[in-house]
């Protein structure tokens, strides 16, 4: 189990790192230019189709990263990383869409008439629906944050299959396939406590926040 | 909430998705009675070229991609909707009565691609217990979807609750079942017929995954995801096999969610 949570953990944690940053840019880049077309795009697409694409073009077309398989870690880092790079952006950036909706719509669900309020101080409409939006997301994206979190590690079985991974996604899957009961309840129970664990991390840095905010004021 | 409030006119969003939703199922709906290539015919060349005769090639099987296309794409949707009816079926009742014996709940939950995550939980599950058949993908959008629905239902029903109408009417002596009906429910459809289509798009990310993981051969043994499965091998010889798919899942799940966004500004003005 521990060598399947070698290839899984990091490529999680990875996939993760970029769905935030992806989310985030696209956030940010709707408030500068209100767009939703390309977060909703990127959401659209399936994880294990991004994967198919990323084959088709990096390693296929441009050969810079190998399109399957693993190299462990122990015999060359720098190729294990590389094994986990393409699968990482494969989820990570129709995860990184998903964050971005998350975002887009808590800041179009303000409370109805505080726009108007801050319009009627002198606020430009862009600004007031920025100032809106960080103050409904400081309560709100740790929680955010754990869903990204569980969908991602989640999403691993997806990839694991198309890029030949040997994590512990494609234990579960292949045992539920084979309908080998003990191992997949090992499995799946790991894979379920994980989740777990991350999303409750997660949402535990909202005490660390209100702390802070606790202090500020 | 929106900061400036929406031109009358025609939506042009509206139209575009719903335009390429209809095609979509126009065309998937003719597999029924005609495909360009019957694919229980006698197996062609495989891996013909596109173009020509065979307008997106064929398969390593032999099998004309349009036909195949058109029959896989049928398989997803008739799954997938299953999967949204009995969805919406369960959970908005389940959330309707939520919102009348505890108010509102505590934020408004909305469908997103996130069911996936569950979703792919319950397949598994159901694989290892019994067996991968339509079944199961329609009970892994099903089980999720209905407790999505359920959440999402929740906080418009309640908002609808508190109308002084229903007040009165309550008052007048009809029965929180009756009011709820007479009330309630004719202002609830928009927002179910948009959160059913949003569901249904999330439904059918759902049903493409399960067939790419072979956790659900859909009704005739096809599907979107399946396709993409079984042509996985040959992509760098013919490109199209694994685009085509893909293309069809991503433009059906945007034009689903176009409608649905179109609705919702209809309903409240927000988008």
């Amino acid at each position: 189990m521990l060598e399947r949570l070698a290839v899984t953990l990091p490529l999680a944690l990875l996939a993760f790192l970029i769905s935030v940053a992806t989310g985030l840019g696209l956030a940010a880049a709707d408030a500068a230019v209100p767009m939703r077309a390309p977060a909703a795009l990127l959401a659209a697409m399936p994880a294990f189709w991004a994967g198919l694409l990323l084959i088709l073009g990096v390693a296929g077309g441009l050969k810079l990263l190998p399109a399957s398989g693993f190299v462990p870690w122990q015999s060359n880092p720098a190729a294990a990383l590389g094994s986990l790079l393409l699968p990482a952006l494969a989820i990570g950036i129709p995860g990184g869409g998903q964050f971005a909706r998350l975002l887009l719509r808590e800041a179009d669900a303000g409370a109805p008439g505080a726009i108007q309020r801050l319009r009627s101080a002198g606020m430009t409409a862009a600004l007031a629906r920025r100032r809106l939006a960080m103050t409904r997301l400081r309560s709100t994206l740790p929680a955010l944050l754990g869903q990204v979190f569980v969908a991602v590690w989640i999403g691993s079985v997806l990839v694991e299959t198309l890029f030949y991974l040997p994590g512990l996604g494609r234990l579960t899957l292949g045992a539920a396939l084979q309908h080998d009961l003990p191992l997949f309840a090992v499995a799946l129970f790991t894979l379920l406590a994980l989740a777990l664990l991350g999303d409750t991390l997660l949402r535990l840095s909202q005490m660390l926040l209100q702390r802070r905010l606790r202090e500020a004021a | 909430m929106i900061a400036r409030p929406d031109l009358p006119g025609i939506r042009w969003g509206l139209v575009a998705g719903g335009g390429v939703g209809l095609l979509l199922a126009v065309l998937a709906l003719t597999s029924l009675v005609w495909v360009p290539f019957p694919l229980a015919g006698p197996p062609l060349t495989p891996l013909a070229e596109p173009g020509g005769l065979h307008l997106l090639g064929t398969d390593q099987a032999g099998r004309d991609v349009v036909s195949l296309l058109m029959t896989a794409a049928l398989s997803s949707l008739a799954v997938a909707g299953f999967g949204t009816l009995i969805a919406l079926l369960v959970g908005v009742p389940a959330g309707a009565l939520m919102a009348a014996r505890f108010g509102a709940g505590p934020s408004p939950g909305r469908v997103s691609g996130l069911l996936l995550a569950p979703a792919l939980i319950v397949a598994m599950l159901l694989t290892a217990l019994g067996s991968a058949g339509p079944g199961t993908a329609i009970l892994s959008v099903a089980l999720p979807g209905a407790v999505a629905a359920g959440l999402a239902a929740r906080a418009p029903v309640a908002m609808l609750l508190r109308r002084d109408y229903v007040a009165a009417a309550r008052i007048a002596g009809l029965n929180a079942l009756s009011a709820m009906q007479r009330h309630v429910l004719p202002a609830l459809l928009p927002v179910v017929a948009a959160l059913g289509l949003e569901l249904f798009a999330v439904a059918i990310l759902v049903e493409a995954s399960l067939g790419f993981l072979g956790l659900a051969a859909g009704m005739s043994g096809t599907g979107l995801g399946v396709m993409l499965r079984d042509t996985q091998g040959f992509m760098q010889i013919r490109p199209l096999l694994a685009i085509a798919p893909g293309v069809t899942i991503v433009s059906l799940i945007l034009a689903l969610q176009l409608v649905a966004r179109g609705l919702r500004r209809g309903i409240d003005g927000t988008a």
